[in-house]
């Protein structure tokens, strides 16, 4: 390679020929750095990574659902840039993103399926034997304590058409009642709130609504670190909007916004029936669009009367006059959009919080226009595939269990008697941890997550899945939480290695494209759940299902007809040229813009077209902080080079580099006095369920009386009170009491503040 | 209609996991989709990124310069990723980072990030620290840009950049530093880090050169970070409204070890040894503490051991080297380059050293009058010191508190002592055992209770002055100085509690035994003449011991302002 390749590169010597042992301004180390100008509009690229052609796919960390453009060569991933040209991130991405293809090469990639042995360790065995004791020790299970008694966990993070394959298999094939998923944790909330209001599982907007607010509401979300590309589509709006961030912590977010409440924790429902109150009283509302589009206004009237902006201040912390004039930033705003994310959603009230955000939207005629909405923004990056078609609390494609019709229509479609599908509803995550506590169940599937790190109140977790008779983990790495405490291991191709489809928070449904080779014997869902249905005995039941491609066929058949139509999608190909497609698609008058939302007609999904206001009375915090654990410890996403538990970003050096390695707790400078802990020190934190060391970060940021950890940590849940709301069973994560006591006080560190 | 039979025997499986696994290998994404821009060479995101750049070139006295806007920075880090990601970077290996400083009130809390890459200093201390002349400054453009053929792998620049910039590849053997992606910028795209913003915090400016040395004269560069007066950084970052005058950066109290070069700990101690002995063996000589015997008996070995020491030193040295085989090129930077000169200095003391040597072993026969040996040790003992200054140059120019000038050259010169005291009465004693002719009594009697002295003197006053820096514990303000006693006290405390134990064990405690009058009686009364020895041997050891956990320490606990970091990274 020349050096005169790179433009800015200094002029070759014209020494003499012994100079360059002196003097060597090229060689092989300036070309290992080189780049070059690249083809499919890339720029200019690492000469040594260039490649000789393009696929663009979804990122598979959140539901923002950034493209990707991977750099192939010879049809194999060496690179990747963000997609220029995909309406959701228009050429960025976040650091997990860009590091997406380097997690997929870590050395704790599960190569070969591990089986627990009689010494009590994983031995790599085969396929087969993997395969055969699989079944038996399931049917073993199921043959005398029930089918019910073997349960699956899901998760977010697979594609759509896996999904599917999954609920369907354990669900049809395998006789199982019982599944859920991880999503169970993140966006249950969202998915009740939306049922109830507007009569399906219907997040409204699109990103561009991001771009087209006068005045955007965030509320429980960090969306600078936990959607960046979200956070950008906010920076590219030309309206300079009104930012409120609702959020107990001066957050990133809050940084950058017009206006921070930092609201006592769990006070939102107050605060937000406040706001209500005072846009009601003000004559602040759509009448108009109450009468004609909505349900059950007048009982909520009645209802927020109560919630006077004095006793809201006093319960939430934030002056009356703040209330009046993010009220009337609310009101004198054209367009105003509200955004909700995990500090609703990982509620003890989380639906009703979510519903007092709809209920704000509805009443203000802010739904269904450009830069508007109630818009829950999603974690994962398949949450929104999970909703409509993982076979868990919602029948394929959004349907009922309970409904005989629903059952029909579903086993129709799928060529199976419909006797084979479940009549009763699925147990939720916590129920079938439960389950497990009593007995009911003795054998559990997780696919693709850890509760083992990620459950509430961790302690517990463990101790119960120890109590299985057989766990069964499939995952990308043999070294979870969980797949450590499993009796088999299935070893699982990632993102990258496999095809399918994943759905991000606006509706859009992007494509994953196979363009790295799956390690050793290591197979996509996909193909494990074939497998699976072949070893079992029920393949004839999914002949049909033979490739992502046909599943996702299958699927747009269950939607017909549905919210969630997506009939007139004709297939990936579609798919990838759109730039991804948002549902609805129905195969007749499907929209082809590129931003659509919902409701834009103001009919919502009620038989009566109609939405509907839902409430109800605050409840109290289960428990606030007391005598022997004085602090309310709150939890949430540390960085954006994090994820979940970090199975996947640790394996990244770069990533790792991003984020503190050890935890961290956030404490109020007052509050570091007064517990005599200096900046930086160790402390132990302790919960009525357990304990931890951290390391202190002192910050105004955080609020007297609060502490906050990043959830990333595999040790925070070990703290965590397991506490959900009663409508929909999602783990309210973000408020236990806890004590903070510093460990080995070096009298000649940072001095106390 | 499809029901469940059988389970399958696993027989059968095998040829359908077989299928499955071919089915996983075959990547066919290129041919079953369309490639987007399939032709088109200029980059897709042009319109989004043409004013994050320049659009002309820097005129005479400008030059090209980052530029930051806090407010802008919303922390999420995609520069780090970006420019590791589109630099084909090693896996490790990152020239941006991303740093986050708390500080504000209970109305207006402040978080605020800071990203952070090379500053293309206008008086960069990694080009006047290179010994190679491996760094080089645009002339046109003001880039900073690191030959990468050129470096040796000294890793000076790393000690002499105060923002921690030049990254060291193990496996390539070489330093490697952001380009501000010159090759992009010259086609008109903008950096990496830049065109991955998005919040297009991260901009190119063209400066003058004199704003840069006016604001670096007047104004703070970031909150804690190094004073920006030392290199004159380019970077500028922005903000609307001042920074909280409370603003710390998360990591600002953490005090965590900082890497020690084991080589360069092993160079300076036995150069410096070296140097030592050579000095005391030539004041030996010249002075009255020696007969005609004497020095031809001892005066060989020292000048060898001192050579051995010496040479050994400076081989250590070569190893520390990423690509000793271009260790040669080291002499080009001496016009700028401490460590070109300490190169040069110590090739001339081993030239000189040897010369005296090969003087000494090849005069052996003749009386004391050697007045070439005598020249040739006293430019000997010039050369070393001159050698020895050089080192103490060496890290007294980087700034850093802990290796100031007084610090160093204490520390230096009185190892010179410390060890090259020991070193010439074990040489000494241990020659004598090859003659009947001088005794150890005599030895000691002579000059060596004298030495003891100046063993116990050069160490009392070494570890005294290795203390001093506990004072700084007792300083209110969290100064550099404060993090490295903290070092010291705390995360290397063990470490230098062995280190005060072999400084006080070998330099007083055992040269008090030697002291007795014992020591310098022959027969029975006397000690034995190998007790004495052993002793003097232990010393040594002790000693030298000592001074390699010192020099250990120096390294370790050499803090230094620096930029903003993560929480306890």
């Amino acid at each position: 390679m020349n050096h005169t390749d790179s433009p800015g590169a200094p002029a070759p010597s014209t020494d003499p020929e012994w100079a360059p042992l002196m003097r060597q301004w090229c060689g092989p180390l300036t070309a290992d750095l080189l780049r070059a100008s690249s083809r499919f509009g890339l720029g200019q690229v690492p000469a040594r990574l260039e490649p000789d052609a393009t696929a663009s796919m979804v990122c598979g960390y959140c539901s923002t659902g950034c493209s990707l453009t991977l750099h192939l060569r010879d049809g194999e991933a060496v690179n990747l840039t963000p997609d220029t040209s995909y309406p959701v991130n228009l050429g960025m991405a976040c650091p997990k993103g860009w590091e997406a293809l380097t997690v997929t090469q870590a050395n704790d990639r599960a190569t070969t399926p591990l089986a627990r042995d009689a010494r009590g360790r994983l031995v790599p065995v085969g396929w087969d034997v993997a395969m055969r004791l699989f079944c038996e020790r399931f049917k073993a299970i199921q043959a005398s304590h029930g089918p019910s008694s073997v349960a699956f966990l899901g998760t977010g993070q697979i594609a759509t058409e896996e999904m599917a394959f999954l609920g369907s298999l354990a669900k049809f094939g395998m006789g199982m009642v019982h599944g859920d998923g991880n999503t169970r944790q993140c966006m249950a909330t969202s998915v009740v709130a939306y049922k109830q209001a507007f009569g399906f599982d219907a997040p409204p907007y699109t990103y561009q609504d991001f771009e087209e607010s006068d005045a955007i509401v965030l509320i429980g979300s960090n969306l600078c670190i936990a959607h960046p590309i979200m956070w950008q589509r906010i920076c590219r709006n030309p309206r300079t909007p009104e930012i409120i961030v609702i959020d107990p912590r001066a957050t990133e977010t809050a940084m950058a916004a017009t206006q921070h409440l930092a609201l006592e924790p769990k006070s939102d429902l107050v605060l937000l029936y406040g706001l209500a109150h005072i846009l009601i009283t003000e004559g602040w509302i759509d009448e108009n669009f109450i009468a004609r589009h909505t349900d059950g206004f007048d009982g909520f009237r009645d209802h927020v009367t109560t919630f006077t902006p004095e006793r809201v201040a006093s319960a939430t912390g934030i002056p009356v006059e703040q209330l009046h004039y993010v009220a009337r930033t609310i009101h004198k705003a054209e367009r105003t959009s509200f955004w909700w994310t995990m500090g609703v959603n990982q509620s003890y009230e989380g639906v009703r919080t979510a519903q007092a955000i709809i209920n704000l939207a509805l009443m203000t005629g802010n739904i269904g226009r450009p830069g508007t909405g109630a818009n829950s923004i999603t974690g994962q990056c398949n949450a929104m595939g999970s909703r409509l078609f993982s076979n868990t609390t919602n029948l394929l494609g959004g349907h009922d269990f309970l409904n005989a019709a629903h059952r029909e229509k579903v086993a129709g479609i799928l060529g199976i008697d419909s006797a084979r599908i479940p009549q009763e509803n699925s147990l939720a995550y916590d129920q079938i941890m439960e389950g497990i506590l009593r007995g009911d169940i003795r054998g559990l599937w997780v696919v693709c997550t850890n509760p083992a790190h990620s459950w509430i109140n961790q302690n517990t977790c463990r101790d119960i899945l120890d109590r299985l008779d057989f766990l069964v983990v499939q995952d990308m790495y043999h070294s979870t939480d969980t797949a450590q405490l499993a009796d088999l291991v299935l070893p699982a191709a990632g993102w990258g290695e496999k095809d399918g489809t994943l759905i991000n928070s606006e509706r859009r449904i992007g494509l994953l494209k196979k363009v790295a080779r799956a390690p050793g014997q290591a197979l996509s869902d996909f193909s494990i759940f074939k497998l699976v249905a072949e070893s079992w005995g029920c393949g004839a039941m999914f002949e049909r299902w033979k490739t992502p491609h046909d599943v996702f066929e299958i699927l747009k058949e269950l939607s017909r007809g549905q919210p969630c139509d997506i009939t007139g999608i004709a297939d990936y190909r579609m798919i990838d040229e759109r730039g991804g497609i948002q549902w609805p698609y129905p195969e007749a008058g499907g929209d082809d813009a590129p931003q659509r939302r919902l409701f834009a007609d103001g009919a919502f999904f009620h038989a009566d077209r109609r939405a509907r206001f839902l409430f109800a009375n605050p409840q109290e915090m289960p428990e606030p902080p007391n005598r022997k654990f004085p602090y309310l410890l709150l939890t949430g996403r540390g960085t954006s080079s994090q994820w979940h538990t970090q199975s996947r970003t640790s394996k990244s050096a770069v990533l790792r580099r991003l984020a503190p390695q050890e935890p961290y707790v956030e404490i109020h400078p007052a509050d570091a006095r007064s517990e005599q802990i200096r900046p930086n020190q160790l402390v132990s934190l302790t919960s009525q369920r357990g304990e931890l060391v951290a390391r202190a970060l002192v910050t105004p940021t955080i609020q007297r009386g609060q502490l906050f950890m990043p959830m990333h940590y595999g040790a925070t849940n070990r703290l965590t009170l397991a506490h959900f709301d009663p409508l929909s069973r999602q783990p309210s994560y973000k408020n236990c009491a806890v004590r903070i006591t510093p460990i080995g006080n070096s009298p000649h560190e940072a001095p106390i503040p | 209609m499809a029901t469940c039979g059988n389970p399958s025997n696993s027989s059968r499986l095998l040829p359908i996991v077989e299928s499955l696994l071919a089915d996983q290998h075959d990547l066919t994404a290129v041919d079953r989709f369309a490639q987007r821009h399939a032709a088109s060479t200029a980059p897709a995101m042009a319109d989004l990124y043409h004013d994050l750049i320049p659009l002309t070139r820097p005129g005479p006295g400008e030059q090209y310069a980052f530029e930051v806007d806090l407010d802008a920075c919303s922390g999420c880090k995609a520069c780090v990723a970006a420019c590791h990601n589109l630099n084909g970077l090693e896996e490790h290996e990152t020239w941006r980072s991303v740093g986050v400083m708390y500080g504000g009130t209970d109305r207006e809390p402040c978080i605020q990030h800071v990203t952070t890459a090379c500053h293309h200093c206008l008086d960069p201390a990694c080009l006047t620290g290179c010994p190679v002349m491996a760094y080089d400054k645009d002339p046109l453009t003001g880039i900073v840009r690191h030959l990468d053929d050129q470096c040796i792998g000294c890793q000076y620049c790393i000690f002499m950049c105060p923002y921690d910039v030049p990254r060291y590849s193990t496996a390539k053997g070489i330093v490697r530093k952001c380009d501000m992606c010159q090759g992009r910028l010259a086609a008109g795209e903008p950096p990496a880090c830049v065109q991955a913003c998005p919040s297009h915090a991260i901009r190119i400016r063209t400066v003058s050169v004199e704003s840069v040395r006016s604001r670096c004269a007047t104004d703070q560069f970031i909150p804690t970070a190094p004073d920006p007066g030392i290199t004159l950084p380019t970077t500028a970052f922005t903000a609307r409204r001042p920074l909280p005058r409370n603003l710390l950066p998360a990591d600002f109290f953490a005090a965590t070890p900082m890497h020690a070069h084991m080589t360069l700990v092993v160079m300076l101690v036995l150069t410096q040894l070296s140097v030592g002995a050579f000095v005391v063996g030539h004041v030996l000589v010249a002075g009255a503490w020696l007969d005609a015997t004497s020095q031809a008996l001892v005066r060989p070995a020292h000048a060898t051991v001192g050579l051995l020491l010496g040479l050994i030193g400076m081989l250590a040295a070569v190893f520390h080297l990423g690509r000793p085989w271009y260790a040669y090129r080291a002499l080009l930077g001496l016009r700028t380059s401490w460590l070109s000169r300490e190169i040069l200095a110590f090739g001339v003391f081993g030239g000189l050293a040897s010369a005296h040597a090969a003087a000494v072993w090849l005069t052996l026969s003749r009386d004391r009058s050697n007045v070439l040996a005598d020249s040739l040790g006293l430019l000997t003992c010039l050369a070393g010191v001159a050698a020895v200054g050089c080192s103490i140059m060496i890290y007294a120019s980087t700034g850093r508190p802990y290796w100031s000038l007084h610090r160093t050259a204490t520390k230096f010169t009185l190892t010179c002592g410390v060890l090259g005291l020991p070193i010439a009465l074990l040489v000494s004693l241990a020659a004598s055992a090859w003659r009947p002719g001088v005794t150890t009594a005599a030895i000691m009697q002579r000059y060596g209770q004298d030495v003891c002295v100046g063993v116990v003197v050069a160490v009392v006053a070494k570890l005294l002055f290795e203390s001093a820096i506990f004072l700084e514990l007792r300083r209110s303000q969290f100064t550099p100085l404060k993090r490295s006693a903290i070092l010291l006290m705390d995360s290397l405390g063990s470490t230098t509690m062995l280190r005060m134990f072999f400084g006080v064990a070998g330099g007083i405690l055992l040269p008090l035994v030697l002291l007795s009058d014992r020591a310098t009686l022959e027969g029975r009364a006397g000690y034995h003449p190998l007790f004495v020895c052993a002793i003097v041997a232990t010393v040594f050891v002790a000693l030298l011991v000592g001074e390699f956990i010192e020099r250990y320490l120096f390294f370790a606990a050499s803090a230094a302002a620096r930029m903003p970091g993560a929480t306890a990274a």
